[in-house]
């Protein structure tokens, strides 16, 4: 329904809930002309009368009989709620599972009705009942049998609705179609998947075992009564003593954990036990634990006290078990039907990962299990896939531990009714009602804000970011979007996925903020910041779950995206530590995997990073190296996946890149041909996109780099020529978006490097014109992020070209006073420029042409000097004279007059 | 993740929200109407049709 439609339907509905049911089609046929409207409005009164007082009401508070056996065996043609019931399917000391059809005919399909005979009646009378199967409804994965429907019957029996699944449970399914050990464990796999996706959502099972797994005709797992336990036997409000009491009469004791058994919190790390004790007997057919009796304070025992017996030696016993009431066979002739072969070859393949990793599910304390399904299933597909397990066996301090434990634990069981009462909580019912929704209330916002602040980053701000002329709009989302994200980094400290979503957000940020390869908004500081939030958050979230491939992958990524930001702020140190552990990470994960695509096109980056970085520390064949392993992985990517648009443009820039250092070594004609390739492919992206300006600004890059290999091959014409092209494009980009830092940054070096040409060209005029273009629009960045070392740097490089085609035009001038007037221009540019241009040199970063550039510079200062001090011997008085005596002497007072 | 039915109630009429997240949660029409600041009638009201389209909403999709 729409909401222009409910807007329509609501005051219809509402004036006729006020109404007795009998006056209502008379109060429709008047205020109701429209068919359909009507018969919506109908419905929802149906809706409305069908849930009387049990689906979602409030209000409705039943009240529990004590148990009698009828009470819920139901006669089929019998109604519960809007179900009929069709015949008894199972019945047992919980309760009893009918086959249901909806009674109004409303949809065919047949359900489950489970009808639990519950010890506690009280439960249901809390609103914890409510919320839960709102969330259980919630539920959607393709092995969780969904609940449909629950509620209270007219005597005050819970029922649940949920999906019918007509199958074999799973140890029997495994056994009838003798499905191989590998087969078990695929089986089991997607078992795990919808338990790590009940834990994403926040809820635990509680009472995995065999007998709630269910394998339908097609081969296809399903979990049933997800989360039923906890609403069955646990509330805020009741007596603890009781929750724990009937824990142990409820669950399944042979596949509930230690900490279920001793009435201890549950955690997500008691559904991993539970699992293991299914994977146990999937794999063994046994439980882990040999008792002989199976009372429930036997088998509990059993669970917190008797370490399992290791799989693989399980399986060589030859005594017929009996479990949760039923006789398995584990004679030799089923073992060869329907698992290996016999004992010995099961045995064999048991030993070992599988051993260790069902060990590692079932061990005793909570915390030195698996620390998620994930993780367990994670060492599965490991075993499967031949690699490292990360179970191990139980180390020597764990043994002893266990031993030391084992005979407090007896005492613990014994005492638990006394300990449940005496830890009995004094909040009374209300307090407890309201900080439950004063929770729920935090978590509403919690979320809310995490949409609000990932929708602003993600989708408004990209909706926006390629379009000409957003930057101001983009700055305003972005300052909003960092409030937010500030306030939820306080709370999301020990939630791995929390904390990986936040970690992309401020990664976001900070390449929005001040990525030099992005349109970037030019706050380098805050970008800074934010890159290293993103990374300190991974590496929270990592220390949480170590073996994640997802979560190291991020990590390498946000560490390049900081080395970026350091690089552009000038932290030597901190760039190269950034990079480092990217690079290494990223070839860690790449020799694991060689298929991770997503690994290969990061670790092509993080070698174009390194490529650069020596090119930087003036190692230009280390330089070469790395960025042609980057070109390589590269052209595989483009290779492999020939439509993807982002390989595309990366072969482009790794085509440029292996140019650039070709260009330094003097290989013009190879660099030439890569940025001819280069410009192919981004002209094919241009005439896909003709209106993106970041496609639209990568083709600059070929246009400079070929007129700059033109002009070194001496044909000035030529070089021109592709600098105007660039020149074109960028002018063009900064008049549509005047605040695209980026494109002004380009556009001032393209018109530095083009006036660098026309000076070549005996073009004086035309080479000053470009210089100064250059300098006021640098100069002009320089001030808005005075943090800038590239901004600064690039002034000071714009400044020292001045300078030095004023020295020129000084010694090629034959008229005094002009030889003066430009040698004092020069000096007064040096002046402003030199100090930063030589630091920068001096620290080791210079290349050949650079080196170049600089000598030439201090001979053409040194010149000037002298030629000042020449003139201004002839023209001014004796005094000032003998001060400036010394050639190049820069401190003469005549021209501080300057 | 399919949002579960107060969410998906949220694209029609966010005061309809609250009330059903508040007295979903567990507290009374007297308690949600004081904590909201509107008649215990008004939310009686809002209850009942956002509650009758809930349910639709639940069983029928």
């Amino acid at each position: 329904m729409t909401p222009e439609r409910w807007q329509r339907v609501r005051p219809l509905l509402e004036s006729a809930l006020e109404l007795d049911s009998s006056q209502r089609p008379a109060y429709l046929d008047a205020a109701c002309a429209d068919l359909s409207l009507r018969r919506e409005v109908e419905s929802l009164l149906a809706s409305h009368e069908q849930a009387g007082t049990d689906v979602l009401n409030p209000a409705s508070l039943p009240t529990l009989n004590p148990d009698e056996e009828t009470r819920f065996r139901l006669p089929s043609g019998k109604r519960i709620g809007a179900y009929e019931i069709l015949e008894e399917i199972a019945v047992g000391g919980m309760g009893a599972v009918y086959r249901a059809v909806r009674a109004d005919g409303q949809y065919k399909q047949q359900v489950a009705l489970k009808i639990v005979r519950s010890e506690l009646g009280v439960e249901f009378t809390t609103s914890r009942f409510r919320n839960e199967r709102q969330i259980l409804a919630s539920l959607n994965h393709p092995h969780i049998a969904k609940i449909l429907d629950a509620g209270t019957t007219a005597d005050g029996m819970p029922y649940f609705v949920m999906e019918l699944v007509e199958g074999q449970r799973i140890d029997n399914y495994c056994d009838a179609h003798k499905l191989s050990t590998t087969e078990r464990l695929n089986l089991f796999l997607q078992i795990c998947s919808a338990v790590q996706y009940a834990h994403q959502h926040l809820i635990i099972h509680r009472d995995i075992k065999p007998g709630n797994i269910f394998v339908n005709a097609e081969g296809i797992p399903k979990l049933l009564d997800f989360g039923i336990a906890k609403i069955l036997v646990s509330s805020d409000d009741t007596d603890p003593a009781e929750q724990t009491l009937s824990l142990v009469r409820l669950l399944t004791p042979e596949y509930a954990s230690p900490e279920q058994v001793k009435g201890e919190p549950i955690t997500t790390a008691s559904d991993v036990y539970s699992l293991g004790v299914v994977l146990y007997e999937l794999l063994t057919g046994r439980t882990p634990y040999n008792v002989s009796t199976h009372t429930p304070h036997e088998i509990s025992r059993a669970v917190c006290e008797t370490e399992p017996e290791k799989p693989s030696t399980a399986v060589r016993h030859k005594q017929v078990q009996v479990a949760n009431g039923e006789t398995k066979r584990t004679d030799e002739s089923a073992f060869s039907l329907t698992r290996e072969g016999s004992p010995e070859k099961l045995s064999k393949r048991l030993s070992g990962d599988l051993d260790n990793i069902v060990l590692m599910a079932l061990r005793k304390e909570p915390q030195r299990r698996y620390v998620s399904v994930e993780q367990f299933a994670q060492d599965i597909q490991r075993h499967l896939q031949h690699l490292p397990v990360m179970a191990r066996q139980s180390t020597f301090s764990y043994r002893a531990s266990r031993f030391v434990t084992r005979h407090r634990v007896g005492v613990a069981v014994a005492a638990l009714v006394v300990v449940a009462l005496l830890s009995a909580t004094g909040v009374t019912l209300r307090q407890a009602r309201i900080a439950r929704a004063e929770r729920a209330r935090a978590e509403r916002r919690f979320n809310d804000v995490r949409k609000l602040a990932n929708s602003l980053i993600f989708e408004v701000h990209d909706s926006i970011q390629e379009l000409p002329g957003a930057t101001a709009a983009r700055r305003l989302i972005i300052q909003r979007a960092q409030e937010y994200l500030d306030g939820l980094a306080q709370e999301s400290q020990s939630d791995p996925a929390l904390l990986r979503e936040l970690a992309a957000a401020y990664g976001r940020l900070a390449n929005v903020q001040g990525h030099p390869r992005d349109a970037n908004l030019g706050d380098t500081p805050k970008a800074l910041q934010n890159s290293l939030k993103a990374v300190k958050s991974l590496q929270a979230a990592l220390l949480l779950n170590p073996l994640n491939r997802d979560i190291r992958r991020e990590l390498a990524e946000s560490n390049i995206n900081l080395y970026y930001i350091q690089a552009n702020v000038g932290d030597e140190s901190g760039r190269n530590r950034s990079l480092d552990n990217a690079v290494h990470g990223l070839e860690e994960l790449a020799a694991s995997n060689q298929e991770d695509l997503r690994v290969e096109s990061d670790l092509a980056d993080a070698y174009s990073a390194t490529g650069l970085r020596f090119i930087d520390a003036n190692d230009m064949t280390q330089g070469l190296t790395y960025h042609e392993k980057a070109l390589a992985i590269y052209q595989r990517l483009a290779r492999t996946d020939p439509q993807n648009e982002k390989y595309q443009t990366q072969l482009s820039f790794s085509r440029k890149r292996v140019a650039s250092v070709l260009i330094v070594q003097n290989q013009l004609q190879p660099a030439f041909e890569h940025e001819q390739a280069a410009l192919a492919i981004d002209e094919a992206q241009l005439a896909l996109h003709p209106d993106n300006a970041r496609t639209r600004y990568n083709i600059t890059f070929a246009y400079g780099d070929m007129g700059f290999i033109l002009g070194r091959q001496g044909d000035f014409d030529g070089s021109v020529s592709y600098y105007r092209k660039a020149l074109a494009i960028r002018a063009a980009l900064v008049a549509a978006d005047p605040q695209d830092t980026r494109a002004r940054q380009g556009l001032s070096t393209t018109y530095l490097k083009l006036g660098g040409v026309l000076e070549r060209k005996a073009d004086t005029k035309g080479a000053l014109d470009s210089y100064k273009k250059a300098l006021a629009l640098i100069e002009n960045l320089s001030q808005a992020d005075p943090t800038n070392e590239s901004r600064r740097f690039a002034v000071a490089n714009t400044q020292v070209a001045i300078a030095g085609l004023y020295a020129n035009m000084s010694f090629k001038s034959h008229v005094s006073t002009l030889e003066l007037q430009y040698c004092r221009e020069a000096e007064n540019w040096y002046r402003r420029g030199l100090p930063l241009f030589l630091q920068r040199k001096v620290q080791g970063k210079q290349v050949g042409d650079e080196v170049h550039a600089l000598a030439e510079n201090l001979q053409r200062r040194e010149k000037c000097g002298r030629t000042i001090a020449r003139l201004e011997h002839a023209t001014d008085s004796p005094s000032t004279r003998k001060d400036c005596q010394a050639p190049g002497h820069l401190r003469c007072p005549t021209m501080r007059r300057s | 993740m399919k949002p579960y039915a107060p969410n998906r109630l949220a694209a029609l009429d966010s005061g309809d929200v609250r009330i059903v997240g508040i007295h979903f949660g567990g507290f009374s029409i007297e308690d949600t109407s004081e904590f909201l600041g509107i008649s215990p009638a008004t939310v009686k009201r809002s209850w009942a049709s956002a509650r009758a389209w809930l349910l639709l909403e639940m069983r029928g999709k």
